[in-house]
């Protein structure tokens, strides 16, 4: 298992470190599908619990600039309450968890590991290699330019990579 | 003996439904003994005076109606009830929930996580179901279903407190003007978790997408909206209110004991996607989550007699509530939006430390030079923190702002240089609380002098909010916004109306640090019927004004002010006119106990009957309680004019 999140995890640093604008705009228009996917997924399949429903028009609102699109998405595996709750966390709260990430330390930072499923300990471990992977991401050319929903795309992808290496987040 | 009859009974009932399911009626005749207690119940309790106990109002949202007299929820949603007239009877409703509690299940669907067991009354309505077990005994000794979508909802081992919180007004939108509340659950704990993750409970409309300001107006007004209760996690109205609209937001942690916490989160998973109807001025957010509290206090917390709730008005209220007992608020906490702590990180640097801010943004000092260099470190940090919050608050004020974002991100990758470190702390200036800011309704009587009218009398009153003579707390920007503001005179023992202001909105947006960008546009919105000179007592007109301009702080207490634009009014042949108006002024608290409003205004009308002049006003208040002054002013337009008053606020 864990060999397998490592070799899942080098793939996606390949492949991020490979990808092309438009491999970029692909990867925005699925992460927005699946984010929106999953809301409704869960408030069909969930009506009893409701307290997410909000969650679907702040998402909608949030990503209401970018046009909708049917490209498939894999929202079956990306689709959980936890991962759910922590990519919407990314994508309101992207500019102060990228200020605390710099920072090395703030409330942001450790709200979206603890929602990623990572213990204080785990957080120790994961926040100067999540410093790092930001850094990166930062210096590498068109991160200014890049959509905003790519760059939470990236966080998230971050986030979840890096959690379940360190924290045993399954 | 009615209690063994009355189980027979029951079990019969049900194993006739299920017959094969013998196994199910034996365990349900060992597990609910109680379970046809009902009539022993009835025979005990007094339903009627039950039924108009206040927390069974409550539980239920029952308001008084006078025709017919009786009850009515103010719940629109059918499956809340359980009884068919359950809307309107509060004893039918109590009937019916008795009965519904005390509902036997099977033992198998109370073990076994079922949709039987979830859908019972006592999982649907656990409020209920607790209240109602401290009033009647025997159901408090009913065997308990196994609610486990409640218990996971609810985390009630989690929650530890409750807070009430105000999110301050701001001028983007109307339905802003006012501020906004809602209640936060506290969890249990200390350290990394934290508050971002609370979850929260607030009231808002259903208002669909790009609706016109008209009708979002009018269905406003007059409950064409629903609105309903959701869940949603605090940082999402940190990201809201602090981060997208820079307003700052309070918390007011509550003293209540772990029952009434339960009481108030079970009662929340009830109200879970059950709608009501919305109606902008009384039973709004402020009046929806204050109701809430009524579980938990004898004290009311909306006004009874106001066909309006503001926020305010809550927590003016909540500061008195449970005096007896120590108060219902335990703590008050401030979340400063980013560009209060921009600009309180900005005032918690040296000098030297300002200047070189000011030089790294005219871009003639780099973060890489050795002047800035020779700093400390935790000097450098200073700097930088509070330059990264500036050019987030810049792109907060205009999102088209590129030099902001790049010059952002420059500081970022250099604060990744650094070692890992909490932002730098804030020597905080903590403002007043809302609660402390001045009561949004006024009262003045004024003996007034007019060179060309003689002496008279001005009766003035208005709901809200506040003008330029109001204590600026709790409020983001200096200005003013009154609505319906009304004016009597009465002189020669005639009295009359002399103006009517509908709306009068004046946001002045000063630049606080004299940093570029650290203001936005200035307006002025007013319509109303006033006089068109005060020479003339009758000569009184409906009129529009707008102007635009721009504020500046003056020190800490003072904004000078510019504004330009233009009126539209009736002229005395019946059309519409429009004047040039250019108005200059200075407004803020002159010390501790003088306040000052004084402008300088040119009317230029176009119209043939028109009027040009100049209008110059000086006035002044005397007191800082929330509740009275004493003013003064002088006017020179055609005519001069003097007066003294004195004001109440309620």
């Amino acid at each position: 298992m864990k060999a397998k999140l490592v070799s899942i995890f080098a793939a996606l640093t390949i492949a991020m470190s490979l990808t092309n604008v438009s491999i970029a705009q692909e990867a925005s228009r699925d992460f927005k599908t699946a984010l929106e996917e999953c809301f409704w997924g869960l408030i069909l399949t969930r009506e009893d619990q409701r307290g997410l429903s909000l969650g679907l028009n702040v998402v909608s609102g949030a990503l209401g600039s970018y046009a909708y699109t049917s490209a498939t998405a894999s929202a079956d595996t990306f689709c959980s309450e936890k991962t759910a709750s922590t990519a919407s966390f990314i994508n309101d709260a992207y500019p102060s968890l990228v200020e605390d990430t710099a920072r090395g330390n703030g409330t942001h930072l450790l709200a979206v590991l603890e929602l990623a499923g990572c213990d204080s300990k785990g957080q120790a471990a994961v926040i100067p290699m999540l410093r790092a992977d930001l850094s990166s991401a930062m210096r590498a050319p068109g991160y200014e330019s890049s959509a905003y929903i790519q760059k939470v795309h990236n966080m998230y992808q971050s986030v979840n990579t890096l959690s379940a290496q360190v924290c045993n987040v399954g | 003996m009615n209690t063994t009859r009355c189980v027979a009974i029951q079990s019969a009932t049900v194993c006739g439904e299920a017959t094969t399911r013998v196994l199910r009626c034996i365990s349900l005749l060992l597990l609910w003994p109680l379970a046809c207690a009902l009539p022993s119940i009835a025979s005990a309790t007094n339903y009627a005076q039950l039924a108009s106990n206040p927390v069974w109002l409550t539980l239920l949202h029952y308001e008084s109606t006078r025709f017919p007299a009786g009850y009515k929820s103010a719940v629109t949603s059918a499956d809340f009830f359980l009884a068919d007239d359950g809307a309107t009877s509060p004893l039918s409703e109590l009937r019916a929930t008795v009965q519904a509690l005390s509902n036997p299940l099977t033992a198998l669907d109370n073990s076994n996580n079922s949709a039987a067991a979830n859908a019972h009354a006592q999982c649907r309505f656990p409020a209920r179901h607790k209240w109602l077990a401290t009033q009647i005994k025997p159901l408090s000794v009913i065997p308990q279903i196994n609610c486990t979508d409640y218990l996971a909802w609810a985390e009630l081992d989690a929650v530890k407190s409750l807070s009430m919180v105000f999110a301050a007004g701001h001028m983007k939108s109307p339905a802003s003007y006012f501020g906004h509340n809602f209640l936060k659950f506290n969890r249990k704990s200390d350290s990394a978790s934290n508050h971002l993750l609370d979850q929260t409970i607030n009231f808002g409309a259903e208002v669909p997408d790009n609706e016109s300001g008209i009708t979002y107006f009018y269905h406003g007004v007059f409950g064409g909206y629903s609105a309903l209760f959701e869940r949603q996690q605090f940082f999402r109205h940190m990201n809201k209110y602090g981060e997208e609209d820079l307003r700052d937001v309070w918390e007011y942690e509550l003293q209540l004991t772990p029952e009434q916490v339960e009481l108030i989160v079970a009662h929340t998973w009830e109200l879970q996607n059950r709608k009501f109807t919305y109606y902008f001025f009384r039973e709004n957010c402020a009046y929806q989550i204050a109701l809430l509290l009524k579980l938990t206090t004898p004290d009311r917390l909306v006004p009874k007699h106001m066909p309006w709730t503001m926020p305010y008005n809550v927590f003016d209220k909540l500061m008195l509530a449970g005096k007896d007992s120590g108060g219902l608020v335990r703590e008050i906490k401030y979340h400063p939006s980013r560009r209060s702590r921009f600009h309180q990180r900005y005032f918690s640097l040296s000098s030297t430390q300002r200047g070189i801010a000011v030089e790294l943004i005219n871009g003639e000092l780099s973060p890489d030079a050795p002047r800035f260099r020779q700093l400390d470190a935790d000097l450098q940090l200073q700097v930088i923190d509070t330059l990264i919050d500036y050019y987030e608050f810049r792109q907060r004020i205009d999102t088209s702002d590129e030099k902001a974002k790049a010059e952002k991100n420059a500081l970022l990758l250099k604060r990744f240089d650094y070692p890992p470190a909490a932002a730098s702390s804030i020597e905080a200036r903590i403002p007043y609380a809302p609660h402390e800011s001045q009561k949004p309704g006024y009262l003045n009587i004024a003996r007034v002098h007019s060179s060309k009218l003689g002496f008279s009398t001005r009766l003035k009153i208005r709901p809200a909010y506040f003008d330029f003579l109001s204590l600026d707390i709790g409020r983001s920007s200096a200005g003013s916004f009154t609505v319906l503001d009304t004016t009597v005179q009465v002189s020669n023992e005639t009295a009359y109306l002399q103006k009517l202001d509908v709306f009068n909105i004046t946001n002045l947006s000063a630049s606080v640090t004299g940093l570029p960008g650290d203001s936005s546009l200035s307006w002025h919105f007013r319509f109303a019927f006033d006089q068109t000179n005060n020479a003339c007592s009758k000569c009184r007109k409906p009129m529009l004004d707008l102007t635009v301009g721009r504020a500046l702080k003056l020190g800490d207490r003072l904004t000078a002010f510019a504004l330009a634009g233009g009126r539209v009014q009736k002229s005395y042949q019946r059309d519409n006119t429009f004047a040039v108006q250019l108005r200059a002024g200075l407004t803020g608290q002159l010390t501790d106990l003088l306040r000052l409003n004084a402008s300088i205004e040119r009317h230029e009308d176009t119209g043939a009957n028109g009027l040009d002049r100049n209008r110059t006003r000086l006035e002044l208040r005397l007191g800082q309680h929330k509740s009275w002054d004493i003013r003064a002013s002088y006017i020179r337009d055609i005519a001069e004019q003097i007066s003294l008053s004195a004001g109440y606020y309620w």
